[in-house]
C-alpha cells in the first residue's frame, strides 16, 4: 500500500465503526481545494528548470488550514493529497483550531545551491501567495525544507501582503519562530512514550528503547528519552545502526552527529543493520525515520513490545494488522509525531499575540495537549475495546464532524 | 403516410406491401400542442402511438417528487406498446414538449390483422416484443446503479444521522 492507500484504509476503518454513510465520507474525504503549479526558475549555469509544486488543502471545518511543505523527489500529487488528510485528522486530534494541508514540490533539493533553492521558494510563493495566509493556510517545514526556507516564505509572502509572521510556522527564532518548535516532535515523542508506559504501570527507568532515525525527531526523541531516564539501546541514521546494551551515550552521540554529520565512525558497542534494530528485544521501538519500514514481512519479527509512530506511517496497514493480533499497542502518527503541529500552533499564537513566550511555557502547553489528547484517545480505545490508531481517528473524525454538522455546507 | 415512410419505422418494420397500405390506411394521425398531455397515466386507452414529428416526454408520477422524467421520445419512437398488448392502465403519461404530430394504431385493427394476415401480425409483433426487450435491457441497468446506492431513505436523513452520531456514540 502506497501513503494514499494506507490514509484513506485508517480513514475506513474508523468509519466503519461510526457507520458512515457513502456521502458523508465522500464529504469528508474531498479536499477543499487542490493547486498545482508551475516554479520555472534559471539556475545559476543558465539553464531552465521547471518543477511542479502542490498545495493541497483538504478541509477548513474547524480552522485555517496547517501542514508542512516537502521539497523531495517523490512528491507527487497523491502522495501530498494523502498527507493533508493527515493534518485534517492530526490538528483534530490534538485539538488546536486549524484544518489540514499539506504541500511541496517534486525536487532533489540537494541538487540545487542554496540561491537557486532560494528563488525556487520564491517563485513557489507567488504561484500560492493567493490561497496561503495566517487565515487561510498556514505552511511549516517538512521533508527538504527547514527555518531558513520558512524564512524566505515569510520575505516573499509578505511582500505581497505586508508584515505577517503567522503565515508560516518553523521560523527561525530571529524571525518570530518560537522558542521549542525544533525540538517538539522529538519531544512529543518522548513525552508521549513515557506517558504511554504509564498506562502500563512501567516507567522510562525500567524501559529499553530502540530509535530508527537520528534526525530532528529521532535525535530531539532521544534527548528526551534518555535525559528523563530511559536507556536507548539503539539508534541508528542512513549509515547504519549502533547497538549498546548498557544504553548509547545520546550526548556523546549528538555531538559525533554535529562534527561528522552522521553516525559513521560513532564508539558504540557494535554496529548493526537497520533491519536488525526494528527486531531487538526492547520495550519500545520508535521508527523515527521514514514511512513504510514496518511491513507485512518484518512485523513478525519484531521483539519489542510497544511500537511509537515517530514518522508519518512507518507501519503499514498489514503490519499494524500483525501488531494488532500479536497485541503489541502501536501509538499512532497522528498523534505520537503531533508535538510539532501543536508547537507550530503556540508559535503562530505568539505571532498573533506579539508576544514571545519563554521555553517552559512552550514546553508546557505542550505537555499539557498532548497528556490530555493521549488520555482521551486511551479512554475511548478502553471503552470501545479498538486499536489506538482507531481511536485517535475517531477522535479526529468526530471533531471535525461536529464542526461540520454545526457550520453546515 | 406513404408505406415507405412506414416501414421505415421500427415497429412495422419487415413488412410485405399488402400489409403496409392495410396498416397504413388504418392510423390515425393526430397533432398537438407543445405542453398538451397525450396519454394520462392510469388512463387505458388499447393503441399503439408512433411519433411523426416533435418530442415528448415520458414520465410518472413518484411518492418523492410530483412527476419524474423517465424519458424523452422523438419522431420514429413508440409509445403505449405495454397497454398495447395486454390490457392495463398506461403506467406513465406522455407529454408533448414541442408541437407534435403523432399517429396511432389501434388493438382492433391489429385483431383484424391477425385474423387476415397473421404472418405480418407475427412480424409486427416481433417488432413490439423488440421495443420492450430493449426497454427491459435498460431498466436492467437502471435497477443495478440503484442497487448500488444506499437505500434512499437514509441518505435524505444522512445529515441528521451523522450529526446526532458525532454528538451521541462519538462525543469526546
Amino acid at each position: 500500500m502506497n501513503a494514499y492507500e494506507s490514509a484513506r484504509h485508517y480513514f475506513e476503518t474508523a468509519a466503519a465503526v461510526m457507520d458512515l454513510s457513502p456521502n458523508m465520507k465522500k464529504l469528508l474525504m474531498t479536499p477543499e481545494r487542490e493547486v498545482k503549479v508551475q516554479v520555472a526558475l534559471k539556475l545559476d549555469n543558465g539553464e531552465i528548470a521547471t518543477f511542479v509544486g502542490y498545495r493541497m488543502q483538504h478541509n477548513s471545518a474547524r480552522g485555517p488550514m496547517k501542514g508542512g511543505l516537502r521539497y523531495h523527489h517523490e512528491v507527487d500529487a497523491e502522495e501530498v493529497l494523502a498527507l493533508a488528510s493527515l493534518m485534517t485528522w492530526k490538528t483534530a486530534v490534538v485539538d488546536i483550531p486549524y484544518g489540514g494541508a499539506k504541500g511541496g514540490i517534486s525536487v532533489a533539493p540537494k541538487t540545487l545551491s542554496e540561491s537557486e533553492l532560494e528563488l525556487m521558494t520564491r517563485k513557489f510563493v507567488d504561484e500560492l501567495q493567493d490561497v496561503i495566509g495566517p487565515d487561510k493556510d498556514i505552511p511549516a517545514p517538512d521533508m527538504g525544507t527547514n527555518a531558513q526556507v520558512m524564512a524566505w516564505i515569510v520575505n516573499q509572502y509578505e511582500k505581497y501582503h505586508g508584515f505577517n509572521p503567522a503565515c508560516v510556522t518553523g521560523k527561525p527564532l530571529e524571525l518570530h519562530g518560537a522558542d521549542g518548535r525544533e525540538e517538539a516532535t522529538g519531544r512529543g515523542v518522548g513525552l508521549l512514550t513515557e506517558v504511554m508506559l504509564k498506562k502500563f504501570d512501567r516507567t522510562l527507568a525500567d524501559a529499553t528503547i530502540a530509535l530508527q532515525g537520528f534526525g530532528n525527531v529521532g535525535s530531539h526523541a532521544a534527548r528526551y528519552l534518555s535525559d528523563n531516564g530511559g536507556k536507548v539501546v539503539a539508534i541508528s541514521d542512513i549509515s547504519g545502526a549502533c547497538y549498546d546494551s548498557g544504553g548509547i551515550d545520546i550526548a556523546a552521540a549528538l555531538a559525533h552527529v554535529k562534527q561528522h554529520r552522521s553516525l559513521e565512525g560513532f564508539d558504540a558497542e557494535k554496529r548493526i543493520s537497520n533491519e536488525e534494530l526494528l527486531a531487538l528485544d526492547v520495550d519500545v521501538l520508535i521508527p523515527a525515520a521514514l514511512g513504510g519500514v514496518l511491513t507485512e514481512e518484518n512485523a513478525g519479527d519484531v521483539r519489542a513490545k510497544y511500537i511509537v509512530e515517530a514518522a508519518n506511517g512507518p507501519v503499514l496497514p498489514e503490519a499494524d494488522e500483525i501488531f494488532r493480533k500479536r497485541e503489541i499497542p502501536v501509538l499512532p502518527d497522528i498523534l505520537a509525531n503531533a508535538g510539532g503541529v501543536t508547537v507550530s500552533y503556540l508559535e503562530w499564537v505568539q505571532n498573533r499575540q506579539y508576544f514571545k513566550w519563554d521555553l517552559d511555557r512552550t514546553r508546557a502547553e505542550l505537555a499539557r495537549t498532548l497528556t490530555a489528547s493521549f488520555d482521551k484517545m486511551w479512554q475511548l480505545a478502553t471503552e470501545k475495546h479498538i486499536p489506538l490508531r482507531t481511536a485517535a481517528y475517531l477522535m479526529g473524525i468526530g471533531r471535525v464532524g461536529r464542526s461540520t454538522v454545526l457550520a453546515g455546507i | 403516410m406513404l408505406t415507405e415512410d412506414l416501414t421505415a419505422l421500427q415497429i412495422f418494420t419487415g413488412l410485405g406491401p399488402d400489409a403496409a397500405s392495410r396498416i397504413c390506411a388504418s392510423l390515425r394521425t393526430l397533432e398537438f400542442s407543445a405542453d398538451d398531455l397525450i396519454l394520462n397515466e392510469g388512463e387505458s386507452v388499447q393503441a399503439l402511438w408512433i411519433i411523426l414529428e416533435g418530442r415528448c416526454v415520458v414520465s410518472r408520477s413518484c411518492d418523492v417528487s410530483q412527476q419524474r422524467v423517465l424519458a424523452e421520445l422523438k419522431p420514429g419512437d413508440v409509445f403505449g406498446e405495454m397497454s398495447f398488448v395486454r390490457r392495463a392502465p398506461h403506467s406513465a403519461s406522455i407529454r408533448a414538449v414541442t408541437d407534435v404530430k403523432v399517429c396511432s394504431y389501434r388493438r382492433s385493427e391489429f385483431l383484424d390483422l391477425l385474423k387476415d394476415d397473421p404472418e405480418a401480425a407475427w412480424r409486427v409483433t416481433s417488432n413490439i416484443a423488440d421495443v420492450l426487450a430493449e426497454r427491459l435491457r435498460r431498466m436492467d441497468t437502471w435497477v443495478c446503479e440503484i442497487m448500488e446506492r444506499p437505500d434512499a431513505e437514509d441518505r435524505r436523513n444522512e445529515w441528521e444521522t451523522f450529526r446526532s452520531a458525532v454528538y451521541t456514540n462519538w462525543n469526546f
